[in-house]
């Protein structure tokens, strides 16, 4: 894959896996999977099978068909030391932009700067007017497609694309496990009331920037086709948010705001969340 | 009823009626900020009760849902208005981009309402 330009040929990529294994296992139905996926996505990290298990908070059985499946597919890599098995992200091409989508920034999953900076060099998207759009990340594998498919950077992926801002991104922190687990979580007891009106879940803030404080909130933002009153989407959220803010002796706090927020707006915090945002 | 009770319990009637005055004047954004800034108010007045005074939106919640909701000292949907008007207060701030429309900024103020009511019959029997 060197030497070719990544991004322009992921849509080619999604395009000719749409209906393959390959896709289906690494961008699919499974939340379990993603979240195992996402676990081990930071580039150093590395564990053995009942410690993502218990951060993908599900069992040893599911646990482990889920990484024999990323494994099958190329995406996790399986080391045996001595009686133990480790399991890390894999740094295939393919695994990397897989990552980008389902994460986060490519350079936050790369170990060096001179990676960032070619990988950087790689992923420039094509000067076109709609690279200043702001897509939103995909909260579901078919949509994760379609977003590729339109061949439109994601925000992180614009970031990524000017070096001094890569660099940055790889200085930055890893986003908090225990947000995105919350925020995951969030996602899979509110889709099923949503269903397509949800275009995006978000992590932003403290946890997103690898800087919470054991007290720090789980900011959560939540991309819906349109937002009327503010007011019902607190109400359908409402049960799921305090069971997990009690589950985790947490505050889970949620921000609604609509897609063409989302895409257009330039003031507050929203070019700053876009920025800092991992998508879920 | 515990002095401090009693004195925020005062300090969330204040902010209820300012509520009810800027759904009028001032907009739904800042009327919701008053209602949240009322609904973590009595939750402080509840926990008084338990001697306990924490201090900030993220403490207030944390604690008002380990003792009142996992309980079930008080209905636990108070615990739900807790965090929805946090949410909202904190939306209305103006700075995430979400717009705050008349109708929930009124139906946080109705809550807060009711959820006054709840804690001064709840400080009656326990404080």
């Amino acid at each position: 894959m060197s030497g070719i330009d990544l991004f322009s040929d992921l849509s080619t990529i999604v395009l000719v896996f749409e209906n393959n294994a390959t896709t289906d296992l690494a961008m699919g139905r499974s939340s379990v999977r993603r979240r195992i996926f996402t676990i081990l996505a930071q580039p150093e990290t590395r564990l053995h099978l009942r410690e993502i298990q218990r951060r993908a908070g599900t069992s040893p059985g599911t646990a482990s068909r889920e990484l024999g499946r990323l494994v099958a597919a190329g995406l996790i890599e399986r080391e045996a030391e001595g009686n133990q098995v480790y399991f890390r992200g894999a740094t295939t091409p393919l695994a990397i932009m897989l990552r980008s989508l389902l994460v986060g920034p490519i350079a936050a999953q790369l170990d060096t700067p001179g990676r960032v900076a070619e990988v950087a060099t790689r992923t420039s998207p094509k000067p076109s007017k709609r690279n200043h759009s702001t897509p939103i990340a995909p909260a579901t594998a078919s949509a994760a497609a379609a977003t590729a498919i339109r061949t439109e950077p994601s925000p992180t992926q614009a970031i990524t694309a000017l070096p001094d801002v890569a660099a940055q991104a790889a200085a930055r922190s890893s986003p908090d496990e225990i947000g995105i687990r919350v925020a995951a979580r969030l996602g899979d007891l509110i889709r099923p009331t949503y269903g397509k009106r949800l275009l995006g879940i978000f992590l932003y803030g403290a946890r997103a920037r690898g800087e919470a404080l054991p007290d720090s909130n789980v900011d959560i933002l939540l991309v819906l086709d349109h937002v009327d009153r503010y007011c019902d989407e607190l109400e359908q959220t409402s049960g799921a948010c305090a069971d997990l803010s009690l589950e985790e002796s947490l505050v889970v706090s949620r921000v609604f705001v609509s897609e063409s927020a989302w895409r257009t707006r330039s003031d507050g915090y929203l070019p700053a969340i876009r920025k800092e945002a991992v998508a879920i | 009823m515990r002095p401090r009770a009693i004195q925020l319990l005062d300090d969330a009637d204040r902010m209820i009626a300012s509520a009810r005055d800027e759904l009028e004047t001032e907009g739904a954004a800042v009327a919701a900020q008053s209602a949240s800034a009322a609904m973590l108010t009595l939750a402080q007045a509840c926990l008084d009760v338990d001697g306990l005074a924490p201090v900030g939106t993220h403490a207030i919640c944390i604690s008002y849902g380990e003792r009142f909701a996992r309980t079930r000292r008080l209905y636990s949907a108070y615990h739900r208005w807790l965090l929805d008007s946090a949410d909202l207060g904190r939306a209305a701030n103006g700075q995430i981009a979400a717009s705050i429309d008349s109708d929930s900024a009124a139906t946080a103020v109705e809550r807060a309402e009711i959820f006054r009511d709840a804690v001064e019959r709840f400080l009656d029997k326990n404080g």
